[in-house]
């Protein structure tokens, strides 16, 4: 497949956090759930955070070392700009479910509605979510019409 | 916006004959027409591919490089 420097990058940084999320997401959200602090999570996350930035680093040099060229030109503006807009879809609507989560708490009383905590961690997810939609998105119209 | 993304899912209504005008030209490559009008390779080959049509800029540009006026190298059918 002939990809270009942005394709690659797009692939490795939607891989990157798909990793990242899966070692994450699943444990922090258990570890509220069995009440525990999110200061509980910090290690987690600044370690997570670390090796995701270092495995990008190195993977970009990498993939720009064998590129014919790294410069982006008017089409990957135009499919970054509509991959943002549908980032921007999903921002939306990871916003509004969360609000209405927090909306329900004050006027229904279900203990499983989340709690404070819960609700930062949804948040976080969202925008996880967001950005993943994002480079999806680009991969989409690299391979398609833009 | 999304109506015009689904119209533009197929391919482009715009034409072109960049692939005959580069073999034209001493078989250039498409690397060195991207060079030349400054795109990646990849947006040659989309434009080519009729994939993704150029802004007038780059539609000029490469007119110019084969040196024939813009309408012998792009073509629109509504």
């Amino acid at each position: 497949m002939d990809l270009s420097f942005s394709e690659k990058s797009a692939w490795g940084s939607l891989l990157g956090i798909a990793v990242a999320s899966y070692l994450f997401f699943p444990d922090a959200i258990a570890h509220i759930n069995e009440g525990g602090e999110p200061v509980g999570l910090i290690g987690r996350v600044i370690f997570i955070i670390g090796v995701l930035i270092a495995v990008e680093v190195v993977y970009h040099t990498l993939v720009a070392a064998s590129s014919d060229s790294t410069e982006s030109d008017e089409r990957d503006a135009l499919i970054s700009l509509k991959a943002d807009r549908n980032a921007g879809y999903a921002l939306g609507f990871g916003a509004v479910w969360i609000v209405g989560l927090v909306m329900l708490r004050g006027t229904v009383a279900d203990t499983n509605l989340p709690g404070t905590q819960m609700v930062a961690m949804y948040i976080l997810l969202a925008l996880t979510a967001s950005e993943a939609v994002k480079l999806m998105s680009q991969l989409w119209y690299y391979r398609t019409s833009v | 916006m999304v109506l015009s993304d689904k119209r533009l899912m197929a391919s482009t209504r715009v034409h072109n004959n960049i692939r005959k005008l580069r073999f034209a030209n001493g078989e250039m490559t498409q690397q060195e027409l991207a060079k030349q009008i400054g795109v990646t390779r990849q947006t040659v080959v989309a434009i080519e591919k009729e994939k993704y049509s150029p802004s007038l800029e780059v539609a000029f540009r490469i007119a110019a490089v084969f040196g024939e006026p813009l309408e012998q190298v792009f073509s629109y059918q509504p």
